[in-house]
């Protein structure tokens, strides 16, 4: 049943033992922290695996969590971090450069992609970490600038730096959707 | 303002997230550079792209994947926690019970012995090898708690200890 407590009240409760406050806040949040894990690493099977240690990360160390900050940020942060860990380690097989295409994709999955979709997917891949990351934070999960900088470790004036760098190659790898 | 700090704050200045100030300053940018308004077109116009290429679905399940790894999770913590405790607890009695036995084999050990030293000394080489003869636990060197008469290990302690008053 849905729970009418703030994500904070649900992370306290949790801190207790309650593990169906936490099963709450998994509920509420696993989109996005799937959706982000995902377009960080472009493969379903290794977002399902970031994902999950998201929360498992959180629900260990749920006897530390003050709630200084929105819970939304707090796993946002814990995502992006093992996403980047993910990728470092990951960057030697990428000789080209390119995130992987993800291979779970049907082939019908794939046809029914827009052209455009796809573009954008393998646009994404291309830019660099910290990029791709202030990208997804905040053109698709809709963090404020300041929540993404958090998210981020980092500052507004460094994010918006980043954004712009993004929106510059963006638009010349996407140049020829910008035409119509 | 220049250029460059205008359109890093395009993002921040479409979703309202400047202070006034900051936003008229951009604002008034905007009104006098058309490479800065061509610029927040595109932003625009990139939005948009973006916002077609949506995620695919969460896979079936993932909840209860999470929940059932924090449920396994939760239980092992509370085994480590519980384990170490107990395992503390019964070695230190463990530990006590082995010393009390050990001090308490100790002193009967001193007993015997310094019972067999006085009965011998008290009685004399022909009491010893006579009751080495009639009765087994004389012949096993325990003579002293052979009862004869008023030379038993209780007579010798009582004996012992009266030569330590005099």
């Amino acid at each position: 049943m849905e729970s009418s407590l703030s994500d904070e009240a649900l992370m306290l409760a949790a801190t207790g033992g309650d593990l169906a406050a936490f099963e709450q806040l998994v509920l509420r949040h696993q989109e996005s922290a799937w959706r982000t894990a995902y377009r960080m690493v472009g493969c379903r099977r290794e977002a399902e695996d970031l994902a999950q240690e998201a929360f498992l990360r959180v629900f260990e160390a749920r006897d530390r969590y003050r709630p200084t900050a929105a819970f939304r940020t707090y796993l946002y942060r814990i995502v992006v971090r093992l996403c980047l860990d993910h990728l470092r380690k990951r960057r030697p097989l990428a000789t080209d450069g390119l995130a992987p295409v993800d291979s779970q994709l049907s082939a019908e999955q794939q046809a029914a992609e827009s052209e455009q979709a796809q573009a954008v997917r393998e646009a994404i891949a291309c830019l660099p970490a910290n990029q791709r990351t202030a990208i997804v934070l905040r053109y698709y999960e809709g963090l404020s600038g300041r929540e993404t900088a958090e998210a981020m470790d980092s500052s507004v004036k460094a994010v918006e730096r980043l954004l712009a760098r993004a929106r510059k190659t963006l638009e010349v790898r996407l140049g020829d959707f910008f035409r119509d | 303002m220049r250029c460059g700090d205008a359109q890093s704050k395009l993002d921040r200045f479409v979703a309202h997230e400047l202070t006034s100030a900051e936003r008229a300053q951009v604002g008034a940018h905007l009104e006098s550079c058309a490479a800065c308004r061509r610029a927040l077109a595109k932003f625009r116009r990139l939005q948009g792209i973006l916002a077609d290429a949506p995620a695919p679905p969460i896979p079936g399940g993932f909840a209860d994947r999470v929940v059932a790894r924090a449920r396994t999770q939760q239980a092992a913590a509370a085994r480590s926690k519980r384990g170490p405790r107990f395992e503390q607890s019964a070695w230190k009695t463990i530990h006590f019970s082995a010393a009390r036995a050990a001090a308490l084999a100790a002193g009967l050990l001193l007993g015997l012995l310094m019972g067999r030293d006085t009965w011998r000394a008290s009685a004399g080489p022909q009491a010893v090898a006579a009751a080495q003869q009639t009765d087994v636990l004389a012949a096993a060197g325990l003579e002293s708690l052979v009862e004869s008469g008023g030379d038993s290990l209780a007579h010798s302690y009582i004996r012992l200890t009266l030569v330590g008053e005099r």
